[in-house]
């Protein structure tokens, strides 16, 4: 894929970045280097998989299960009803 | 110097053991540590902050601690341990290694460093590190390279260096570091000391500066297997401030269950053929095929194992860590904390001001990268594939732990090398990740341990990886591997 000073700039405007001229001609050869080494994927065979599907079932994250506060936490203190 | 104390003698568990026991004098410890520290931090720079004064501080509360808490609660007591720059600490700054956060001071302590502190230790200094832990090599830092202690010509391997040259140059037997695609062990490798990236979820990530969420995670580096396991023991645990925080899994102290192991006999160890057979130095492969030699010679049967998705794993990592990175780092915007530009007409010149100065080349680069690949029209071509490809990785991995128990690789394709060797190419600084990148994709526990030196007399490390939540394997063949084969004590750097 051909990265140009155009989309480089583009990109660092994306990015909240202000590049000099010397910048935008450095990040230009690298990054060509970068996106066309990580093209290698393009090329994975890998079309089939769902990318938010985890096989292992080795989720880390907590059950998504919703705690009544007062179950939580009892309420400590009750004000004595005063007025009526 | 102080002349009651040998360099590189001092262990943590003894320290600790000692020191309960009332069988250690801590002021002297304390003070062959921080005139050590003095003489010998410019050799390296592998420390950003350092302050006696707070060392000396700490210490009067840890003996006021030592008189009413339980010794089982004070498993590091008065052992000195170094934080890597990206950890908060209220009580130091916090640089990640950049302009953009120079003299940041939270206000808060993270997880690991209060877990540290309950357990009697001090926290002793900060490390340098590559900026916000993205590069390999320890160059990306604002405060200057970290050098490696057994040849300053060459890097200590990163982003963890500093943390990982503090602890071979004996600035401290313990240190903390964090790993996103082999931040410990590879620095760990090319240092010579061991270093562990738990499973992702054992170690709270509340208060590490966020590089890439779904892969960082934080761990130890030590000289000997049993203080690596003493400090995995009291940093690990859930907590509810992380919401990726596993809860109550395997629980029980590695430390203690390093006996459990008499031998490796009954182990079976896949040795991972695509990075064997790959461009290693016939040096380094001889250093590695001699340590499965020994690992074999303890009664593990190693086998060969091939894990194809290999071959394309960095560049899943380098699409999904820069993409989450340039999410991360988008809260940098010179208003709420951190570096602001100068001489700004508006809000958006301010942003990118504030980001234009404040970032170094390799975390602009990154950011770009990440932005790049999350784009519209690229996403899926990029982004989306890379996330399909860690899932086909997972399920590869899993295969693997049904076949074998512990995989085996070299840490690294090569030992350290000279400063600036890699910085014209930005491939080949990456491509140094190749060994290291699959653990955290998948998000498995890894060990790096040193197994000798090369030709040039630089260590080399072999790198153990496991199943989710078997730290404690890893550490018992680990520790039998080093009960027979200590390098580390028969030499140690000449600096």
């Amino acid at each position: 894929m051909k990265v140009d000073a155009e989309m480089v700039k583009y990109v660092a405007g994306l990015a909240r970045l202000k590049l000099s001229v010397e910048e935008v001609s450095y990040f230009q050869t690298h990054l060509a280097k970068i996106i066309d080494y990580v093209s290698v994927l393009e090329k994975a065979g890998i079309d089939t998989e769902d990318p938010f599907l985890d096989k292992t079932n080795s989720t880390v994250l907590r059950s998504d299960k919703a705690i009544m506060r007062e179950e939580k936490r009892p309420i400590s203190i009750k004000v004595p009803r005063i007025v009526g | 110097m102080n002349d009651g104390i040998i360099p590189y003698s001092s262990t943590a568990h003894q320290i600790a053991n000692d020191f309960l026991a009332n069988q250690l004098d801590i002021d002297e410890l304390y003070n062959f540590y921080i005139s050590r520290v003095n003489k010998n931090k410019a050799k390296t720079n592998s420390l950003t902050f350092f302050s006696d004064e707070l060392v000396h501080a700490q210490l009067k509360q840890l003996k006021q601690l030592k008189e009413i808490a339980k010794k089982d609660d004070l498993p590091l007591a008065g052992v000195p341990i170094i934080i890597k720059d990206n950890i908060v600490d209220r009580d130091m700054p916090t640089s990640c290694g950049s302009r953009m956060l120079e003299g940041f001071r939270s206000g808060y302590d993270a997880t690991v460093v209060q877990k540290l502190r309950e357990a009697g230790a001090i926290i002793f200094a900060k490390a340098n590190c590559d900026e916000f832990a993205m590069g390999s090599t320890n160059e990306h830092s604002y405060f200057g390279s970290v050098k490696n202690p057994w040849d300053v010509t060459k890097v200590p391997g990163g982003s963890s260096g500093g943390s990982a040259a503090a602890v071979a140059h004996d600035l401290a037997p313990v240190s903390i570091g964090s790993d996103t695609g082999g931040s410990i062990r590879q620095p760990a490798s090319f240092c010579g000391i061991f270093g562990l990236k738990p499973t992702y979820g054992r170690v709270s990530r509340y208060g590490l500066v966020a590089f890439a969420s779904s892969l960082d995670q934080v761990g130890p580096f030590a000289r000997n297997v049993k203080d690596l396991a003493l400090t995995y023991d009291v940093i690990k645990g859930f907590d509810e401030k992380d919401s990726t925080s596993v809860r109550s899994i395997n629980e029980s102290s590695c430390f203690d269950e390093l006996g459990a192991m008499t031998d490796l006999k009954g182990l079976k160890l896949g040795c991972v053929v695509e990075l064997r057979d790959s461009k290693l130095k016939p040096d380094l492969k001889k250093a590695y095929l001699n340590a499965c030699d020994q690992l074999k010679k303890l009664g593990a049967k190693v086998v060969d194992i091939s894990i194809p998705s290999l071959s394309n794993a960095v560049a899943a990592y380098y699409v999904l860590a820069s993409a989450e990175a340039a999410s991360n780092l988008a809260r940098y915007d010179g208003v709420r904390y951190g570096y602001s530009g100068n001489d700004v007409d508006n809000i958006d010149d301010l942003y990118k001001s504030s980001r234009s100065q404040g970032f170094g080349k390799e975390v602009k680069q990154r950011i770009m990268l990440g932005t790049f690949v999350q784009s519209m029209g690229y996403y899926s071509s990029y982004y989306g594939k890379a996330e399909k490809y860690r899932n086909l990785m997972k399920e590869e991995f899993k295969q693997a732990f049904t076949e074998v128990d512990l995989l085996i690789s070299p840490t690294c394709l090569s030992t350290a090398f000279k400063l600036g060797e890699k910085n014209k190419d930005p491939l080949e600084a990456y491509l140094t990740d190749i060994a290291t990148v699959s653990a955290n994709l998948v998000g498995i526990p890894a060990l790096s341990m040193p197994i000798g030196f090369d030709d040039q007399n630089l260590p080399v490390g072999m790198q153990l990886m496991g199943p989710w939540y078997q730290e404690s394997m890893i550490l018992q063949a680990a520790y039998q591997y080093e009960q027979k084969n200590n390098y580390w004590h028969s030499r140690t750097p000449s600096i």
